[in-house]
């Protein structure tokens, strides 16, 4: 049984990382849906799974415990699956974010933050952007994002012919 | 010691109340203080417990150690639950300051929490994939800290941070189960059994796969070549936190590093890994100091040198690789003395960095100016932080970095020490460029921009701290030696967590022998 999982472990991983590769921030969260996927199977494998073997503790003889494949790694896998669950709703929650923000799924088409000095956006205040009013106070451009002034408004995603995304 | 599990139920309970007390903002931050406040005094008396009683565990669950979840308190664990538990007290004193009420709103607190909670718990767990769910309540709740304000630049950045610690996780879970089908557990003390019985062909499986651990706990220490992820991420935290983020988050991959590396794998030719930390060690600490001396935006440069100085504490666990026991226990005393100068340090730097942003009004070197006339305090306390990270004698730094070159130089590893020393100028260089152009230069504006006083006294202490570690050295010292022994000799650790008193409930679930020897066959 080990031949057939070792070669669906890593046909999934390789699709995962292909999806990854995109630029389309979608389908890299389904990369890594894939990349959980092909890690549980995997741990399936490591446990012992055979034909004969079934779900642990079913329909084995709890004297000798034949037919019974190794309990604990489908335990790490229900621990796996609920944290890699959490983290893509997670993801695609910020890729929205990213999305509404920017009007685009492209991650080579967002802004490179390459000096945060000229991003200008960055919630520290920048003596140029937000000059001294004498009060001693610094006027926090927090609050405009929280109102949602400042935001940019969402964009249509521009239309690209004949590029695959 | 069952009360060994308040390290990490205290932070759970106070970040669930925390999240109902949501838009009550002082009570708010009275409960944190308070709670971190107990926290902390709670580990340090379990430090002084353990130093002076050895090993304590606790196993939960009712099955037993090999099987069951096992958290465990030797020294090493103890002085990293001072560090965060201290840090994370002081760092939620200084967001009093900085942390808008829009910001607390952003469920601030609880986060702050939870992460102390993600951060103690890898401390306290003996268990390898226990180990992976504590990175993971500790990932989420940076996610949600790195996202606190939502503006659309700490957006983008969350998301590659996400990203990139989202392959480290997979291969995390990939590097559990290999480990698990080669040695057949993931209990560390039980990995420290039964890696060293391994010899020839296996071992070299054990090798292999213990190699893709390596590559998780290097990803989130920022060990060369997986460096690029932090000096974009770390800038957008907010200011205060992100000196947590600097010393702490990053600190968990170099203990994860230790006790995995140093501790858990004892198989044949095990040194394999400590050879090819060592190697990464030197580049990561040249790339991460050139990074940061070409950077005029003070949280780069800063971030930057956070990675230059993970390398000599990698480089401290390479030359554990040592055959000489002498030189291992020297490199592993030397890197937890490290560990903890560092973490002081950096977090104290990030401190007063926010501090000088706030009163110049920006982060560009080039144009905050003259902070020293300013805030002259301010001033005060960066110099001793950047000489102490630099390594200049009276401080820390000095101390640290005196073991690990004699460390270095007893193993013959002349190269590594003499890439350390250049790193070592080179910091200075770049700290001196911080100082004269933020600090020293002519001043851009009449007065202080923002109150800052009460923010200095949380990073005051930290450099007290520093300098009291620099001239007290000795009870550190002595500390991180012991700690050491408890390492390199495992002999106490395995003792006491395979050996765990058994109680009645766990004696009746008790899987019988025969499922245990099955288990074994097929495997």
């Amino acid at each position: 049984m080990e031949l057939p999982m070792a070669v669906v472990i890593g046909v999934l991983f390789a699709a995962g990382t292909s999806l990854i590769l995109r630029p389309n921030l979608l389908r890299v969260v389904m990369g890594f849906g894939l990349y959980s996927n092909a890690t549980n199977l995997l741990l399936i494998t490591v446990g012992g799974y055979t034909r004969e073997s079934g779900a642990p503790f079913v329909g084995a003889d709890p004297k000798t415990a034949v037919g019974l494949m190794d309990p604990l790694p489908p335990d790490i896998i229900l621990t796996a699956i609920v944290i890699s669950f959490a983290v893509s709703a997670l993801m695609l929650t910020i890729c929205y974010r990213v999305y509404r923000d920017h009007g685009t799924d492209n991650p080579q088409e967002l802004p490179v933050d390459d000096d945060f000095t000229q991003a200008g956006e960055l919630r520290t205040v920048s003596a140029t952007a937000y000059p001294d009013d004498g009060s001693g106070q610094v006027q926090n451009p927090m609050q405009l994002h929280v109102t949602g002034e400042g935001r940019p408004a969402v964009r249509p995603v521009p239309q690209r012919e004949g590029e695959r995304r | 010691m069952n009360s060994l599990i308040l390290a990490i139920l205290i932070p759970f309970f106070t970040s669930l109340v925390l999240a109902l007390l949501n838009g009550h903002f002082r009570l708010e931050k009275a409960v944190a203080l308070l709670s971190s406040l107990t926290l902390t005094i709670w580990v340090f008396w379990l430090l002084f417990h353990v130093d002076a009683n050895g090993v304590q565990v606790v196993i939960i669950g009712g099955w037993m150690a090999p099987w069951g979840i096992a958290f465990v308190a030797d020294r090493l664990t103890c002085i990293m639950l001072c560090l965060s538990s201290g840090l994370g007290m002081l760092v939620q004193l200084y967001s009093f300051w900085t942390v808008t009420e829009q910001q607390q709103r952003y469920f601030f607190y609880p986060l702050m929490q939870a992460m102390l909670l993600g951060v103690n718990w890898s401390f306290i767990t003996g268990d390898v994939f226990n180990l992976f769910v504590a990175y993971e309540v500790m990932l989420m709740a940076s996610y949600g800290m790195m996202m606190v304000g939502a503006s659309p630049v700490q957006v983008r950045q969350t998301l590659k941070y996400i990203a990139i610690n989202s392959i480290g996780s997979t291969l995390f879970v990939v590097g559990c189960g290999v480990v698990y089908a080669t040695v057949g557990t993931l209990n560390m003390a039980d990995l420290a059994v039964r890696t060293a019985q391994i010899t020839g062909q296996r071992a070299g499986m054990v090798t292999a796969a213990s190699m893709l651990l390596l590559l998780v706990f290097a990803l989130k220490a920022a060990t060369f070549p997986l460096i690029y992820w932090l000096p974009d991420s770390y800038p957008v935290v907010p200011p205060g936190v992100n000196g947590y983020f600097a010393g702490i988050l990053t600190k968990v991959g170099v203990y994860s590093l230790l006790r995995v590396f140093v501790l858990c794998f004892r198989q044949e030719g095990h040194q394999f890994a400590l050879d090819v930390l060592l190697f990464l060690s030197g580049l990561t600490m040249l790339l991460g100091v050139l990074g940061a001396m070409c950077r005029w935006d003070i949280r780069r440069i800063l971030s930057w040198h956070i990675i230059s100085q993970v390398g000599y504490m990698v480089m401290g666990i390479g030359l554990a690789g040592s055959p000489d026991p002498r030189v291992v226990q020297l490199a592993v005393a030397g890197t937890i003395f490290y560990v903890v100068h560092h973490i002081v340090v950096k977090s104290c730097l990030f401190l007063v960095g926010g501090i000088a942003e706030r009163v110049s009004g920006s982060q560009h070197l080039k144009e905050m100016g003259g902070v020293l006339d300013l805030a002259p305090g301010v001033g005060g306390l960066f110099i001793v932080a950047a000489l102490s990270l630099a390594g200049m004698p009276p401080f820390s730094g000095f101390l640290s970095k005196l073991v690990l070159a004699q460390a270095g130089l007893a193993g013959g590893n002349y190269v590594v020490v003499s890439v350390a020393v250049v790193t070592s100028f080179l910091t200075l260089y770049s700290m001196s460029k911080i100082w004269s152009y933020a600090f020293w230069s002519e001043p851009r504006r009449k007065m202080a921009l923002a109150r800052y006083r009460g923010m200095m006294a949380p990073t005051a202490v930290l450099v007290a701290f520093t300098i009291a570690m620099g001239v007290f050295a000795q009870p550190f010292l002595g500390l991180a030696t012991r700690a050491a022994e408890t390492l390199t000799k495992p002999e106490e650790y395995i003792r006491v967590v395979l050996t765990a008193k058994q109680n009645r409930v766990a004696e009746l679930s008790r899987p019988s022998a025969n499922v245990v020897a099955r288990a074994e066959e097929t495997r």
